[in-house]
């Protein structure tokens, strides 16, 4: 099976820093002791580096660790039971290529998933098309095991997918970037690959994209995929929906179909993994739309996500601005009442000392904080690279 | 440590002289929940807002007296027994349904609403809420919050990590703090996921935002009868390995079927081996296809009968019998004790004949009604606690059954938490460093050990003292929940 396949450039950056050294330890043990190793430098842990340039600047020295040779390979079907444990390490793509054979699937698909390690996945916590359908990463975490700033492996969950024996620190671990351990085991939750087609609908604004998606859900269709872009004249919803249910979607949508395609499925999923702007807004379903005009108005390459509220944003080299920042900045604080923030994904270095990756930090921080002095107290994990700080 | 009179001053500055509960007849309702265990607080405080919470929190953290949250107290693993006695903060004056907000599908609701009453406060915009377990008319979703609480329709929608999209709690440590919220995508660590399943140990919530679902387009439930659990537990492995996902799989083992036939005269056929309730929602068409499928599996599998509703009445026919499962137990014996395991799905068969196994070695009744789908088993151990030693016979062959679960891969619990019931299993499954791991999640949130001492994580001083009184051993009746 492929690991990994990470193109080690010359000058690996993280937020535009190099590192004070690579690592690449062999083995959980080597990887346990760079972990106790005394030293002020701070370790930024890499599997698939489809998402290093995520988080804020690290906060002193910092060493790049590449997690994909310290983690024993393993890969653990029960198809009956439509679950998998994993190895950390291993890509998207290698696990579904497997899972495929029993015609399951991993319900998750970030960008780049030919590099994106299971790992990565959690430790970012981003859902992409398939969020729609399937939730968020955290809610397909069954299991895992986890090796913690001072070497020691320690586990949580199990293999059941109902089990309440002790806290949940899944979901902790999920999207906390790695700062409060690594994970090196999970066991996840596989869905059988349904029979869906795939059409593409045309919507002469925002507003009618998510009437359309609300609708189809309100009435038991369960979109698999649905993912909206702009183009000429309007937008266009790509849908994946249930073969069964596509007569009634057609005539939930109002039969338009599009003239002007849609970018696809591919292109959605990886929208803005090499631009040197994208960012991610989170917010309310029915604010959505709005977002997603604004951010056509500054000239973003935009995909719109109707049933859950997110809205993705890229620019090309000249697109990055102030007026592209101050949206930005503004936004944040009107979102932030209604439960809503934006993640600035990849960003100008020049934008680093003016730009949060996350924005302000929730007044949960001293929680988060004590959670952190408790698991890693000397920030030898990611320190400075997340919400806070932290 | 205080008087029981400068306790009781501290809590009603805190939450208002008629809102403190120190007269010892009246703290006895306090000393127990769907366990057998008991202890008596030294006062119960009923709280009617979050600042009085917080002001209750605060009072016991000052005069160190230890603090344990209760709901309803229909809890069956222990998590609401103040097993250190000191003060029980009760949610039951906290019982709104705040605001509904129907284009963006949630509800806002203090604590100690009772899990059913949400959904009928928003059934009439074409909504429900999802976690349904079966102690519905009476759990309340602070405590569904706390156990991460289940029921029949999880198996398709999820359990209530899947449906609560923030809080606002009271931590350990005295401070309020809205977790999670309207969005379910937040930067930072998912601290409300944590806290739900964290059994009153970290905190007290005092508002909950639910996700609401629209109330499904067709539905279709069917009664598939075998002669045995093995045949119904093929059946089940046949449905989900076809892809489906019903919205609900529900088995009951003959012991039950004919409790309940006993009980409620429902039409089961007095002699099933085991009964299967299977319910499909969704889209029409595909509910239609799905439902032949279904039916398919059960006859392959060796249904006897398969009996479908064919409108919301006979529906609720069906329904009956598994509902009010628990309660029938009363035909067979006096008292029962209710089990909470889970296992892998393709593991249910064998653990079930070892269910059996138990029961012929310990000569004791095991009926068993369970979430089929999951992996979630429910064996109620039916006996007379007027026998000598039955009690204890009671509680080695629950810790065999556990053992059992443990060793088909499973897990403690499913949807009951571990409480103070089970807690003595946990190195079955974690090792030292796993639970010594979970311990610092206590200690981020401000729970120095006085907040309800004694649960989830073995050891703790002072813990091997809940009395468990021969008279208060739970009776099996019809208002009886698992």
């Amino acid at each position: 099976m492929r690991m990994s396949d990470l193109s080690v450039t010359a000058e690996p950056r993280v937020a535009g820093r190099p590192p004070l050294a690579v690592h690449a330890p062999a083995s959980l043990d080597e990887l346990a002791s760079l972990f106790r190793q005394a030293s002020d430098a701070t370790l930024v842990l890499i599997g698939g580096g489809t998402q290093a340039e995520l988080g804020n600047a690290p906060r002193g020295n910092f060493e790049l660790v590449h997690l994909s040779d310290a983690i024993p390979e393993h890969f653990e079907h029960q198809h009956e039971d439509l679950t998998v444990d994993v190895s950390a390490n291993l890509t998207i793509d290698a696990v579904n290529k497997q899972l495929a054979d029993a015609g399951q699937m991993l319900p998750l698909d970030p960008s780049l998933p030919s590099r994106a390690t299971i790992g990565g996945v959690f430790a970012t916590g981003f859902g992409g098309p398939l969020r729609s359908r399937y939730g968020l990463p955290r809610d397909l975490l069954l299991g895992a095991t986890v090796m913690r700033a001072d070497g020691e492996l320690v586990k949580a969950g199990g293999r059941v997918v109902k089990n309440v024996t002790g806290y949940d620190l899944m979901r902790t671990w999920c999207g906390s970037l790695g700062t409060l351990g690594v994970f090196t085991r999970v066991t996840l939750r596989v869905q059988p690959i349904p029979d869906a087609v795939e059409l593409a609908i045309s919507a002469p604004t925002a507003d009618d994209v998510r009437t359309m998606a609300d609708r189809l859900f309100r009435t038991d269709v369960r979109p698999i995929v649905a993912e909206a872009a702009p183009v000429e004249g309007g937008w266009t919803l790509l849908l994946r929906v249930p073969r069964m249910a596509e007569g009634v979607t057609r005539e939930l949508c109002g039969n338009g179909d599009n003239v002007v395609a849609s970018p696809g499925y591919e292109t959605l999923r990886d929208l803005g993994h090499d631009a040197p702007l994208a960012i991610r807004v989170w917010c309310l379903a029915t604010l959505a739309p709005k977002v997603a005009d604004d951010l056509i108005a500054l000239g973003a390459t935009v995909a719109f996500q109707p049933l859950s509220g997110t809205v993705r944003a890229a620019w090309r080299e000249t697109g990055p601005t102030d007026r592209v920042r101050d949206w930005i900045e503004s936004k944040r604080n009107f979102l932030r009442g209604s439960g809503g923030s934006i993640v600035v994904e990849r960003m100008p270095v020049e934008w680093r000392s003016r730009c949060d990756s996350w924005g302000q930090p929730p007044s949960t921080l001293r929680i988060m904080e004590q959670l952190k002095h408790q698991y890693d107290p000397a920030g030898r994990l990611s320190r400075g690279r997340f919400v806070g700080g932290i | 440590m205080p008087t029981r009179r400068e306790l009781v001053r501290a809590l009603e500055a805190a939450a208002g002289r008629d809102n403190v509960i120190w007269r010892p007849a009246d703290l006895r309702l306090y000393e127990y929940d769907g366990t057998i265990d008991r202890m008596t607080p030294w006062a119960v405080v009923l709280p009617g807002t979050t600042a009085e919470v917080a002001g209750c929190v605060a009072a016991c953290e000052r005069l160190e007296v230890p603090i344990t949250p209760r709901g309803a107290g229909t809890g069956l693993s222990g998590g609401a027994i103040p097993a250190k006695r000191g003060v029980v903060v009760s949610t039951a004056r906290m019982r709104r349904v705040l605001d509904v907000d129907v284009d963006n599908r949630t509800a806002l609701v203090e604590p100690g609403v009772a899990n059913i009453q949400v959904t009928e406060a928003v059934a009439q915009y074409g909504l429900f809420y999802a976690p349904d377990p079966s102690s519905q008319k009476a759990c309340t979703i602070g405590g569904n919050v706390a156990e991460n609480a289940g029921g029949p329709h999880c198996l398709a929608l999820g359990v209530t990590q899947n449906h609560v999209l923030g809080l606002e709690v009271v931590t350990a440590g005295g401070e309020v703090h809205w977790l999670g919220g309207a969005v379910a995508e937040q930067p930072g660590y998912d601290l409300r996921g944590l806290f739900i399943g964290s059994e009153g140990t970290l905190g007290i919530v005092t508002k909950v935002l639910l996700r609401l679902l629209p109330a499904p387009a067709s539905i279709v439930t069917m009664l598939a009868i075998f002669d045995t659990v093995e045949e119904a537990c093929r059946t089940v492995s046949g449905i989900i390995g076809a892809g489906l996902i019903p919205a609900a799989l529900e088995m009951m083992d003959a012991l039950t079927v004919r409790a309940v036939e006993a009980g409620m005269g429902i039409g089961y056929p007095p002699n099933a081996g085991a009964v299967l309730l299977i319910e499909l929602d969704g889209l029409q068409p595909v509910v239609a296809a799905e439902a032949t499928q279904a039916r398919a599996a059960c006859i392959e599998n060796g249904a006897t009968e398969v009996r479908e509703a064919s409108d919301p009445d006979e529906r609720e026919a069906l329904w009956r019998g598994r509902k009010l499962a628990i309660g029938s137990l009363g035909q067979l014996a006096p008292n029962y004790y209710i089990l909470d395991g889970v296992v892998p799905r393709t593991r249910l068969v064998e653990t079930m004949a070892k269910v059996a196994e138990v029961a012929r070695a310990y000569e004791l009744g095991i009926a068993n009604v369970f979430h089929a789908g999951d992996g979630n088993l429910h064996p109620c151990i039916v006996f007379d606690e007027r026998e000598p030693g039955a009690t204890a016979k009671v509680l080695e062959a629950g810790e065999a059954v556990m053992r059992a679960c443990v060793e088909a891969g499973g897990a403690l619990s499913g949807e009951h938490g571990i409480g103070f019931e089970k807690k003595q299993f946990m190195p079955w499954i974690y090792a030292d460093t796993d639970l010594e791991n979970m311990e610092r999640v206590r200690v981020a949130w401000g729970n120095t050990g006085q907040f309800n001492p004694c649960k989830i994580i073995p050891g703790g001083t002072g813990c091997g003292e809940m009395a468990q009184q021969e008279a208060a051993l739970q009776a099996a009746g019809p208002d009886a929940y698992v």
